[in-house]
């Protein structure tokens, strides 16, 4: 267990190192630099500029000088921003993201679980769910925020339209209800599929014969096998969802790491774009690594 | 269905614009529809008729849709072609690159390139066909080793015909099948994308429209004129519905 627990942390770590390798390259050879933006600098001020961060010198060194701070854990300054470090201002992003994330994440394999067992088990709930996956997997969250902000913030004035009041304030509900939406659709879906299919086994059919009611069933292990592919789903699923929360927070203005994505990406700001990535790749993986134990534990023919 | 009012309106419509693309009718900023002065859904934040922007915004999507599902496809079927008919190394190397893109996120690099590199549509295609094509090339690495088990395939190679002509002529005609439906299935997620990126600013730029840029506009004034995030949104539905249900018909027929 321990052995093949070492082995996806360490391909874990290659994949970052491949991500963070890709942006670093793809980030220094695009066309313009952090300081080519609002106004002309006199070449003098551009060269020291460009000294001091380090962005004179060849690529690759740059690059031994980049990975060699990354493992002191110096992200360096924020080239836009040089009064603050990198390190400073996504650790102030990054409780928002993670709370959004966890929220939204929670929701939708709860909520999809949920509503998948339900609609397994009687007639019209099946066809009603189908129905309504249909609908919310075809829209997009950047086209669910906005809707989900004109019928409950502006028209019923239930709940806030924007900002950030803490991860336990009404402000997070609709941010996480239009992240969580559509994985909750395929969730759902997934584990209806999946509890059906399982309950044609013997060993169900063998339940049902003892007299055995769906809730026994369900505990008598239907439920864990059923759950096997929707976890695998998720975890991939889950690079997907935290995509989607750069959408969702530019439109709820929500302070979170996709805030400087964006901020780092439209002004070229290297270090703290490389930043932004480092930390949403880690983030991703993370919580990608987190579900592959969720699966161990579940299966343990994986546990190899 | 669906599918077919939508074509026609995207193939014809453009024959009846009544109003330029990116003409600012000044004195008519958020008017509503007026149906006399031809102007169906009304003005947007700049007084540009809506109608006009959204059918140029809905053929904007439809095309760099298929064109970027085109090129996800091209590119998953080279891949998949080459690691199933030759097999051994190269079908190691090219399926561990599979695996280790598909950990990526994928997707923040793309948001990286698309904010760097400019905002040319031949750019847009191509990013997002090289994005969406590790399915495909799984799918039909598959298909390949399941034909290359042939026996025509056998004696193909063994009258002498080279590798090429066996790919191009023997093996990938039989792909076509898993190819068409696959683009059914990736025409929508490039329309998302597109539409993504547009809304992040990132897409397609003024003065063309996009849905995604609609939209985002939209939403920044919906309280003002919610028709502004209405309308493209319909559209944008509309057009995934559409081709959701082409794509279901097409494999139901071929059942």
């Amino acid at each position: 267990m321990a052995v093949w627990l070492l082995k996806r942390l360490g391909f874990a770590l290659l994949a970052l190192w491949c991500l963070l390798t890709i942006a670093f390259f793809l980030l220094r050879l695009a066309p313009g630099g952090p300081f080519d933006q609002e106004r002309a600098l006199p070449p003098e001020v551009k060269e020291q500029l460009m000294r001091r961060f380090n962005l004179d010198q060849p690529l690759p060194i740059q690059y031994f000088h980049y990975l060699r701070d990354l493992v002191h854990g110096d992200l360096g300054p924020s080239l836009s921003y040089p009064d603050f470090s990198v390190v400073e201002l996504l650790s102030q992003a990054l409780p928002v993201s993670l709370a959004l994330g966890a929220w939204a994440f929670t929701l939708a394999l709860l909520g999809g679980v949920g509503l998948g067992v339900l609609a397994a088990r009687g007639g019209y709930s099946g066809r009603l769910l189908d129905h309504l996956a249909t609908l919310l997997l075809a829209i997009p969250n950047f086209v669910l925020a906005p809707l989900l902000v004109l019928a409950f913030a502006l028209t019923l004035n239930w709940l806030p339209a924007g900002g950030w009041n803490g991860a336990w304030s009404s402000s997070i509900v609709l941010p996480v209800v239009a992240l969580a939406l559509p994985l909750l659709a395929s969730i759902a879906v997934l584990t209806r599929a999946s509890l059906e299919e399982v309950r044609e086994s013997d060993a169900s059919k063998l339940q049902r014969a003892f007299g055995f009611g769906f809730i026994d069933e369900l505990r008598g292990g239907a439920l864990k096998m059923a759950l096997l592919p929707v976890v695998a789903y998720a975890g991939a699923a889950l690079a997907q969802l935290l995509t989607g929360s750069v959408v969702v927070e530019q439109v709820f203005g929500l302070p979170g790491l996709g805030r400087y994505f964006v901020l780092g990406a439209l002004n070229r700001d290297y270090t703290l774009l490389l930043g932004a990535i480092l930390f949403f790749g880690s983030l991703i993986l993370l919580l990608q690594l987190l579900t592959d134990v969720l699966l161990a534990w579940l299966d343990p023919r994986i546990r190899l | 269905m669906w599918s077919a009012p939508l074509l026609l309106w995207l193939l014809l419509g453009g024959l009846i614009t009544p109003h330029a693309l990116a003409e600012p009718y000044w004195e008519r900023i958020f008017a509503s529809s007026d149906f006399a002065l031809a102007h169906f859904l009304g003005n947007d934040a700049i007084g540009r008729d809506v109608y006009v922007r959204l059918l140029f915004a809905a053929r904007v999507s439809a095309l760099l849709g298929l064109s970027g599902a085109l090129v996800a496809i091209s590119i998953g079927m080279t891949v998949g072609l080459l690691a199933g008919y030759f097999g051994g190394r190269i079908d190691q190397l090219l399926m561990r690159t599979v695996d280790v893109l598909n950990g990526l996120p994928l997707l923040f690099l793309l948001l990286l390139l698309m904010a760097l590199m400019g905002r040319s549509v031949a750019l847009i295609v191509l990013a997002a066909g090289a994005v969406l094509w590790l399915d495909f090339a799984r799918i039909v690495r598959a298909q390949t080793l399941k034909l290359r088990a042939q026996p025509y395939i056998e004696a193909a190679q063994m009258l002498g015909f080279s590798s090429l002509h066996i790919l191009t002529r023997q093996i990938m005609p039989n792909l076509k099948r898993q190819a068409l439906g696959y683009l059914a299935v990736l025409v929508p997620k490039v329309i998302l994308l597109e539409s993504f990126l547009s809304f992040l600013g990132l897409g397609v730029q003024e003065p063309y429209a996009s849905l995604g840029a609609m939209i985002s506009d939209g939403a920044i004034d919906m309280e003002l004129r919610p028709t502004l995030l209405l309308a493209p949104v319909m559209v944008l539905m509309w057009l995934l519905l559409s081709v959701r249900q082409f794509s279901d018909s097409m494999a139901r027929a071929q059942r």
